[in-house]
């Protein structure tokens, strides 16, 4: 089954069940140096795939990038 | 010879005087290799949500071991936003230096002092140590120390555009009012404008786009440097006034050919 969730501000249908580490791997070829917050909490990456993403969830990954 | 004091923020010892925003440049080796002939200790970064087509590296991988890296809150549109970033950066890489941006316009992306006094108070109590970049004004500058600002980062022109010190005036007020150390930030073009800064006794100097704009950005992050040490020695040796008319190098007797008649 299918449900709805938000990355990075946009909305995303993502089968239900899946974990973090899985969301991020689905998304980006190489996943050092990101940071993921889940709900406005960031969430330790080993626990990345013990996370499961529910329906209505926010999640953004988001890394450091040069900046004045 | 005279002999500086050290530049001490947030308990550092800090012998670059020439801080360094990271972005914008062509690429992460010239970045890096730019820091590397600046010898900067201290450098600016951002956090940004990953371009999920495209993403790139971790910038912190690329900087140099013992490097002071400060996260800018750029992107926050008050002060909320700004705490957010900064928790972030400390849960995400135990940064806990934070330049503080909260920029609510586009155009000319200055700084909201109001919104930043309050982000700054609110860091401070958190154990950060605040940087918070501001538009010149006095009683903003007053408010910044009363609550722990380690320093004060006013902007010299808008960010990016190269245009020097056009706030010269109000940033000399800041240095003679202020006591926590003037960092002069955005608007620095040249390295004459660096060295300018620094004679008229700011602290120290940074500068982001005019280091990775330039020809060769390697090059004149040297120059920076440079120029930052000259003008801070230039300051130190209290430099002379500057006259109306001439005054003569040479003796004005013993000379050579006779008055004309």
């Amino acid at each position: 089954m299918k449900i709805d969730i938000t990355v990075n501000g946009g909305n995303r249908q993502i089968d239900e069940g899946t974990d973090l580490a899985a969301l991020v791997d689905s998304l980006v070829k190489k996943n050092s140096g990101i940071i993921v917050e889940l709900n406005e909490t960031i969430v330790n990456r080993k626990n990345w795939n013990s996370r499961i993403v529910e329906a209505g969830d926010t999640v953004q990954l988001i890394s450091f990038v040069g900046g004045g | 010879m005279i002999k500086d004091s050290p530049l001490i923020i947030g308990g550092k010892e800090i012998k670059n005087r020439f801080f360094l925003g990271t972005g914008k440049f062509k690429s992460k080796s010239d970045m890096k290799e730019s820091i590397f002939q600046g010898q900067v200790e201290v450098v600016t970064v951002a956090m940004r949500r990953v371009d999920i087509d495209r993403h790139s590296e971790n910038i912190l991988e690329y900087l140099p071991e013992g490097t002071i890296v400060m996260v800018n809150t750029s992107g926050a549109r008050d002060a909320e936003e700004a705490i957010r970033i900064a928790r972030l950066a400390k849960a995400a890489a135990g940064i806990e230096w934070v330049k503080i941006e909260v920029i609510n316009d586009s155009k000319y992306l200055l700084p909201d002092n109001y919104e930043t006094v309050k982000a700054t108070e609110k860091l401070v109590s958190e154990g950060f140590t605040v940087l918070p970049y501001m538009h010149p004004d006095l009683y903003a500058a007053r408010e910044l120390q009363a609550v722990g600002a380690a320093a004060v980062m006013p902007l010299g022109s808008l960010i990016g555009s190269g245009q020097g010190l056009e706030a010269r005036r109000f940033i000399e007020v800041l240095i003679r009012e202020i006591d926590v150390p003037i960092v002069v930030d955005a608007g620095i073009g040249r390295p004459s404008h660096a060295a300018d800064a620094m004679e008229m006794g700011a602290d120290a100097v940074l500068a982001n786009t005019a280091v990775a704009a330039a020809g060769d950005s390697p090059t004149i992050s040297k120059a920076f440097s440079m120029a930052v040490a000259a003008g801070r020695l230039a300051y130190l040796s209290k430099t002379m006034e500057s006259k109306e008319i001439a005054a003569a190098s040479s003796p004005l007797t013993g000379f050579l050919f006779d008055e004309k008649k």
